[in-house]
């Protein structure tokens, strides 16, 4: 795996997050993340699917056949509404996760 | 999973194969990486490899990816399905409430059938199917001496029996001697009756029961010389003592001697056959002991058998001890014993406990089988009958693609409804019958205070439950499922014409309940035909009127024998002043009242019957006016009088049976002839008159035996029954005998009150109890089969209100459309009644040891019943014609 490490559940927060905008398949979603982030954020591309999976299992997720806009059959993911509400709940937690961990490292030891 | 199965629990095949679409997941994403690196200047293959390569391990995603969809499919297919259970619930419960006269009609049917079977299975299991509470119960036994040459098959057994077998017989590994008797219990002027068993000590270690407190009877208390003690039972600690304070050690008042507790039991120790209260031992000396000759043999003998060992083995040893005991006998005795039929036996104790309830239990048993039954065949009928009335619903439901399956079930849900809902009745009913259950308790049912609903007997009616409702609902479901959907659409109307097969089934099913209702009723005709031929049966005297009781005037109480004459004298005097009371008199047996004790008699002179009298006749020893008050009828000489007393001359009174036996009556009299009475110190006593025979035991039973009747006067009186013949009714005939009793004596208890009616009943209560309930069945089952035809009809007569109509306007008169409808039901009926009748002459064979006087295919019930049931189908079928008629042609031509 190249690049950062995400923590655990951060790639879920991730996927919810690039589903939010309308349907879209997998390949799209690892491609958006890639680019959003400039390619610091990195996943071995197959990881992505099992939490694709386990997120539709969840049912934040639902999937359906379609074609993609080269007229390819493609699976896309979108966003359920408990989905939506669990996007709102992963973000603020990670906002304030990342608030928590910036106030230590700039405590004056 | 089989396609059937599949189908009819809905399970759906998926539109797309869940592994081949990770796999072309999988792929699109590869190849998707593969072009975008292709267009940034990489060759096809490098491009694919690269792609693999920051795709990683394929195969294991693929795999977790399959793992979880399927996961998410099972559950989103479980969840379709329960909401699809939960239409069909909700679906049919309203259909249910939108028809409450069919909905409450069924749910009783079953409830009506569940709940018999309920109580029913919870009386069997406690009282056939439970072991007894004790050690290893299977290993117990009882013992007892048969003479059946001389009319006695059961009798009592002897110290010296309980002594030799106890010693000689390798297979009883412990025995004990008891009896079940009353005591007297508590202070002057407070005191009560209490049952009570005296036992040989080790009475307690055969059980392989433990006192709960205190200790039980050592072996020495087995043999005279010891201060009076008594063992209490836990509910005597209660009332007694009350809970919790010390008992052991206390004195308790019986028969007028204070007694020692030493010892309480526990509380769920109770002897079946006996709720005693009260334990005292048994006690005989050496002399008792060695004395053959002078022991009393009233005495229950109780077992435990060596571990291992069949009752069979047992009885083969106790032949191989007779035998021997037999070889060293004195030739006359020996003689005796074999003329006499003479065996010891074993028998296992629960088998010997149940061996008079255990058929009666189990016809009552198929009877509620029956009934329930019915209930379902009733049900079905309904069910069918709503079904074709929707024919056309389901027509159209199958078109708009419908599964049959998904026909199938939502009826199964709707008779599933119904029998839950039944059940639940059904138990609660079955509840309050088990209430109805203690009518049992006057008659002894062992155990039958141990019935209860438990979880065994909740289990067994969601069986019931889950058969009812699949036998219910799976028939006329299948018959609707495979409706001619064509026929169904095009025909006009709201309702459709059900095809042949409905018909056929339906016809099928009323039939079957007017062949299952005829079995019931048939069965229910014999057994009352036998109640009556038996109560019809001259006891041989006049028991109406008659009430009897026990006094127990004991030795305890007037030690001297003249002081307990006199005793009865002034309590006869006394009562016989009372107004209302014809006449009262004591006997030391009375018949009915489920004791008695034979004794050898036979003439003076007449050596010929000896062997054959051993413990032959009843004799009771009477009261002067005995014969008047009881209605005996004199025959010849004369009865007894004051003047019979211990100053004059012995006398006897035989009646018919016993005269017949040794004189040649009527054509030769006794009246004159010397009789011995008993075999060991036998007394002579000269007959001076002939009585007529009564029955003893049971009205089905005529006793061949032979009576002799004693003056009381010259025999002495202990413990003595009552016999007060009053005009006022039982209470006040009972109230006045209590009332001249206490005015005597206010410390004799009087015990065992009944009617002589009362008791004559009790005898017949093995099949009285079977009839009672088997009548109740048969009612409700003639109920049932009744409705189930009014049902059909009234269904098939609505349908054809049409043709009716059009039959009337073209000029066909009431009568030919009477006569239509009742052709129609005859179709039906008469199949029915003819299967039924098959059934119940194979099946009233099993009735044939309930049955007294009447054959098990006797024309005359047979044809009552026939009679009874096709007035039934009758009456079912003119009804709905009549009200079809009422309405009128114009209406019934307007409503389609």
């Amino acid at each position: 795996m190249a690049g950062s490490n995400l923590f655990t559940g951060t790639l879920d927060l991730l996927i919810l997050k690039a589903t939010a905008r309308g349907a879209v398949h997998g390949y799209a979603i690892g491609l958006w993340i890639r680019q959003t982030s400039s390619g610091i954020l990195q996943v071995e591309e197959g990881a992505l699917y099992p939490a694709l999976h386990r997120l539709e299992k969840q049912g934040w997720l639902e999937s359906d056949w379609g074609l993609t806009d080269s007229g390819r059959e493609a699976k896309f993911y979108s966003l359920t509404g408990a989905g939506r509400r669990q996007l709102r709940t992963e973000r603020g937690r990670w906002t304030r996760h990342v608030g928590a961990v910036e106030a230590v490292l700039q405590a004056k030891s | 999973m089989p396609a059937g199965f599949r189908r009819v629990f809905r399970i759906t095949r998926h539109q797309r194969d869940a592994a081949r679409d990770v796999r072309d997941e999988l792929r699109f994403h590869i190849e998707m990486r593969a072009k975008e690196l292709a267009e940034a200047g990489l060759s096809t293959e490098g491009a694919l490899r690269e792609a693999e390569a920051a795709f990683g391990d394929r195969r294991s995603y693929e795999s977790e990816c399959r793992e979880l969809t399927a996961t998410r499919q099972r559950r989103a297919d479980l969840r379709s399905q329960l909401a699809a259970l939960a239409r069909d619930l909700h679906y049919s419960l309203r259909a249910l409430a939108a028809r409450p006269a069919y909905t409450g009609i069924a749910v009783l049917t079953f409830a009506v059938g569940i709940g018999a079977h309920t109580a029913l299975f919870a009386v069997v299991r406690s009282v056939l199917i439970r072991p007894l509470p004790f050690v290893e119960p299977e290993r117990l036994a009882l013992l007892y001496n048969s003479y059946p040459r001389a009319g006695v098959p059961r009798s009592g057994n002897s110290i010296g029996d309980h002594d030799d077998r106890r010693e000689h017989v390798p297979a009883i590994a412990e025995a004990g001697l008891y009896q079940q008797i009353s005591a007297t219990l508590g202070e002057t002027g407070s005191t009560r009756n209490a049952f009570s068993m005296p036992v040989t000590p080790s009475f307690f270690s055969t059980l392989g029961v433990k006192p709960a407190l205190g200790r039980t009877f050592r072996e020495d208390e087995g043999w005279p010389g010891h201060a009076p003690v008594v063992v209490i039972s836990h509910g005597l600690w209660n009332a007694h003592f009350g809970r919790g304070e010390a008992a052991v050690g206390k004195t308790l008042r019986l028969n007028g001697t204070p007694h020692t507790v030493i010892g309480v039991m526990p509380e769920t120790f109770r002897f079946p056959t006996w709720d005693a209260e009260l334990w005292l031992p048994l006690a005989f000396s050496e002399a008792q002991r060695s004395n053959r000759a002078q022991q009393p043999s009233d005495f229950q003998m109780i077992a435990r058998l060596a571990p291992g060992v069949s009752i069979e083995e047992a009885q083969s040893q106790l032949d191989a001890l007779d035998a021997a005991l037999l070889e060293a006998a004195p030739p006359e005795i020996a003689r005796q014993a074999e003329q006499a039929g003479y065996r010891s036996r074993v028998v296992g104790f629960q088998d010997d406990l149940l061996k008079d309830v255990r058929a009666p239990l189990y016809l009552l048993w198929g009877a509620v089988a029956f009934i329930l039954l019915i209930g379902c065949l009733n049900v079905a009928t309904l069910i069918l009958v709503r079904t074709t009335a929707r024919l056309r619903e389901v027509a159209t439901r199958y078109v708009l693609g419908a599964g049959r399956s998904q026909i199938v079930r939502q009826q199964l849900a709707e008779s599933a409804i119904l029998a839950l809902v039944g059940g639940v009745l059904g138990v609660l009913w079955g509840a309050w019958a088990m209430g109805l259950v203690g009518v049992f308790e006057e008659y002894q049912v062992p155990r039958i205070d141990e019935v209860r609903i438990d979880a065994g007997v909740v289990g067994f009616v969601a069986l019931l439950v889950a058969a009812s409702s699949l036998v219910a609902g799976l028939l006329p479901a299948l018959a609707a499922s495979r409706i001619d959907i064509g026929a169904a659409l095009r025909s006009g109307g709201s309702t459709a014409t059900p095809g042949p097969g409905i018909t056929r089934l339906r016809k099928l099913l009323v039939a079957s309940q007017l062949a299952v209702a005829f079995v019931l009723l048939a069965g229910a005709g014999l057994m009352l035909a036998s109640v009556r031929n038996a109560f019809a049966v001259d006891p041989g005297f006049e028991p109406r009127g008659v009430v009897a009781a026990g006094v127990v005037v004991t030795p305890e109480r007037y030690p001297a024998s003249e002081r307990r004459l006199r005793f009865i004298d002034d309590f006869l005097e006394r009562l016989q002043a009372t107004a209302g009371i014809v006449g009262a008199a004591t006997a030391s047996q009375l018949p009915f009242s489920g004791s008695e004790t034979s004794t050898a008699v036979r003439p003076v002179g007449d050596d010929r019957a000896a062997g054959d009298s051993v413990d032959g006749h009843l004799v009771t020893s009477v009261s002067p006016g005995y014969f008047d008050v009881m209605r005996i009828p004199l025959l010849d000489g004369r009865g007894f009088s004051e003047r019979d007393d211990g100053e004059s001359a012995p006398v006897a009174v035989v009646d018919d049976g016993l005269a017949r036996r040794y004189w040649h009556w009527p054509e030769v009299s006794p009246v004159g002839e010397q009789i011995s009475i008993g075999s060991q110190r036998p007394q002579r006593a000269t007959v001076v008159g002939v009585v007529g025979g009564v029955v003893h035991k049971d009205l089905t039973e005529p006793d061949p035996r032979g009576a002799v009747y004693l003056p009381q006067r010259q025999t002495g009186v202990a413990f003595t029954r009552i016999a007060v013949r009053g005009v006022a009714g039982r209470e006040a005939t009972l109230a006045a005998t209590r009332e001249a009793l206490a005015a005597v004596d206010p410390d004799v208890p009087l015990i065992w009150t009944h009617t002589m009616e009362e008791s004559i009943g009790f005898t017949l209560m093995n099949r009285r109890i079977p009839l009672l309930f088997l009548a109740a069945f048969a009612i409700v089952a003639l109920l049932l089969a009744a409705m189930g035809l009014y049902g059909a009809l009234a269904y098939s007569v609505a349908q054809r209100s049409r043709e009716v109509s059009i039959r009337l306007a073209l000029g066909s008169t009431r009568g030919r459309i009477y006569a239509l409808v009742l052709g129609q039901a005859l179709a039906v009926a008469v199949p029915g009644l003819v299967v039924g009748l098959g059934a119940a002459l194979v099946l009233s064979r099993w009735l044939r040891s309930f049955l007294f006087r009447i054959g098990p295919s006797d024309p005359g019930v047979l044809a009552a019943v026939a009679a009874v049931l096709a007035l039934a189908a009758l009456a079912a079928s003119v009804l709905p014609t009549w009200r079809a008629l009422r309405i009128g042609v114009a209406p019934a031509l307007r409503a389609e």
